[in-house]
């Protein structure tokens, strides 16, 4: 048990050492961006036509799976050193295409909504998803 | 940001990076193929659990004995044939059957299933020949039809209900001094049977004196081979008659009162009491055909079946064989009905699982297509029942 507990960060370390983990790491990393736009492709045509995948996979447990391979992605990068500085700027496409891609759905998911409450619900959706910025992002 | 690597490779490593990366695309490219044919191209299952007869989840229909005997606890006794059905629109090229046995079940060696299809109402025995209109007394009072029954007056409930069921020239028009011979019933009487009607809400087949069924969608009856030139415009009045009974779903029988043109040999058959009768005279046949497009179907296209030997699987109390649809048309009926023959001891099924695979065709496609077409303008607003 002792040796084994002591295998698995030697062959990290050796996996670092020659390189190998460098290339798992890139390779799963462009893999999950891969994933996490199949799921912004699969979520938008669910919303569009409910049911069309969600009755083929579980597009929840498809997001879970996604999460927990971004845990282990970053747990890599950990131990690769590899930092990741998330910088907002407008001049960044991907900003613009996420902006945009949320948007839409918003407008699909809300359009049959009373209007006086359309603004209450986005304030509300962007005071989530500010606070979670800052408990995952803020460095202090 | 996809051609260069998102963090600096040892150069030791860069060609089988390189080759590794070109793997990993090559792999979700699959894979998304992979997942848009099922999409696209889906696998209907149907299933049916004999210890819950009742349950929604049941999409096989009606388990039963050649004879029409229930067959709902599962038991299927030596010599006799269980037959169920199923409903599914488009072309497809093969179903998988397995057929799950109960434990203390016998496991039979072989067991062997057929597969035909055609519309549930065009499988029933030809009954004697309607000989023409129904005998009625009929008259026409200021511009109201009634007709004479053991004595008594019954209006119909409109001029519509009337046409549904006799020319106008079979009333004889009479005064209010009629009411002086005979009473008037406060009863009256509506459409006639198989007449589609509609409302606000949907689309009804009227299937008895007092009692109409719903068309469950605008898909349902298109695949039921229903014209929308023939569905009847009702009002409060006239819907007053009936109460509303089960939803007519892709599988259901159609009711009595529904035509049917056999393609083959071009005689008409009306489905009455639990048989299609050809009608003979050609004066009610020219009257009906007017109100109600008959639904083609082919006798030569309902007698094309698919056959297969079910055998036991390794593992399990169950058996399972694989039945070739692509010879089955599916221009004449999308109901599919399954035999299987217990040549055998008798046996306690548990449940019976079929899965049906769509062809890949253009055809197919297109109709996928168009139905994700249709359900979008739904989502939003827009596209009614024509």
């Amino acid at each position: 048990m002792e040796t084994s507990h002591k295998k698995l960060p030697h062959l990290l370390a050796s996996a670092k050492k020659n390189g190998s983990l460098t290339v798992v790491f890139a390779l799963f990393a462009e893999f999950l961006i891969i994933g996490y736009l199949a799921f912004a492709a699969l979520f938008s045509l669910e919303t569009l036509l409910p049911n069309i995948i969600g009755s083929h996979i579980d597009l929840t447990l498809f997001f879970a799976v996604l999460l927990l391979f971004t845990f282990a992605l970053l747990s890599i990068g950990h131990f690769l050193a590899v930092e990741f500085i998330l910088t907002v700027s407008w001049k960044n496409p991907w900003l613009w295409l996420g902006s945009l891609w949320s948007l839409g759905i918003l407008a699909i998911s809300l359009y049959r909504f009373p209007l006086w409450s359309i603004p209450i619900i986005l304030v509300g959706f962007g005071l989530v998803a500010s606070l979670f910025a800052r408990i995952f992002f803020d460095r202090e | 940001m996809f051609l260069y690597p998102l963090l600096p490779i040892f150069p030791e490593w860069r060609r089988r990076y390189l080759i590794l990366r070109v793997i990993l695309y090559v792999v979700i490219v699959v894979v998304s193929v992979i997942f848009f044919n099922v999409i696209l191209y889906p696998t209907l299952s149907f299933s049916y659990d004999f210890h819950a007869s009742g349950s929604t989840k049941n999409n096989l229909d009606n388990p039963r004995t050649a004879d029409d005997a229930s067959l709902k606890n599962g038991t299927v006794g030596s010599g006799t044939s269980l037959v169920i059905d199923a409903g599914a629109v488009g072309d497809f090229s093969r179903a998988h059957l397995e057929m799950t046995f109960e434990n203390e079940s016998p496991l039979p060696p072989t067991l062997s299933a057929s597969i035909r299809r055609s519309y549930r109402g065009f499988f029933l025995p030809i009954g004697t020949p309607l000989s023409g209109f129904p005998s009625a007394t009929l008259f026409s009072v200021n511009d109201i039809y009634y007709t004479l029954r053991d004595g008594t007056l019954f209006p119909f409930v409109s001029a519509n209900a009337f046409h549904s069921r006799y020319p106008e020239h079979f009333a004889t028009t009479e005064t209010t001094a009629l009411f002086d011979r005979f009473p008037v019933s406060r009863v009256p009487i509506g459409f006639r049977v198989g007449t589609l009607i509609s409302d606000a809400t949907g689309i009804y087949v009227v299937a008895s004196e007092n009692e109409i069924d719903p068309i469950g969608s605008v898909d349902i009856f298109l695949a039921l081979g229903y014209d929308f030139k023939n569905v009847i415009p009702v009002d409060e009045e006239e819907q007053s008659l009936y109460t509303r009974g089960k939803i007519l779903r892709l599988g259901s029988m159609h009711p009595d009162g529904t035509l049917f043109l056999d393609a083959d040999t071009g005689n008409t058959f009306i489905l009455d009491h639990g048989s299609r009768r050809p009608i003979l005279d050609a004066d009610y046949l020219a009257f009906l055909k007017e109100r109600q497009t008959p639904i083609s179907a082919s006798t030569k296209s309902a007698i094309i079946g698919s056959d297969c030997l079910l055998k036991p699987r390794f593992f399990g109390h169950t058996s399972r064989c694989d039945l070739v649809l692509s010879s089955l048309r599916p221009e004449f009926g999308n109901d599919f009905r399954i035999t299987i023959n217990n040549q055998t001891e008798p046996i306690e099924l548990s449940s019976i699982a079929l899965a049906i695979d769509t062809s890949r065709t253009s055809k197919n496609l297109t109709s996928i297509l168009s139905q994700f077409k249709s359900r979008l303008l739904l989502r939003f607003g827009y596209g009614d029942i024509p």
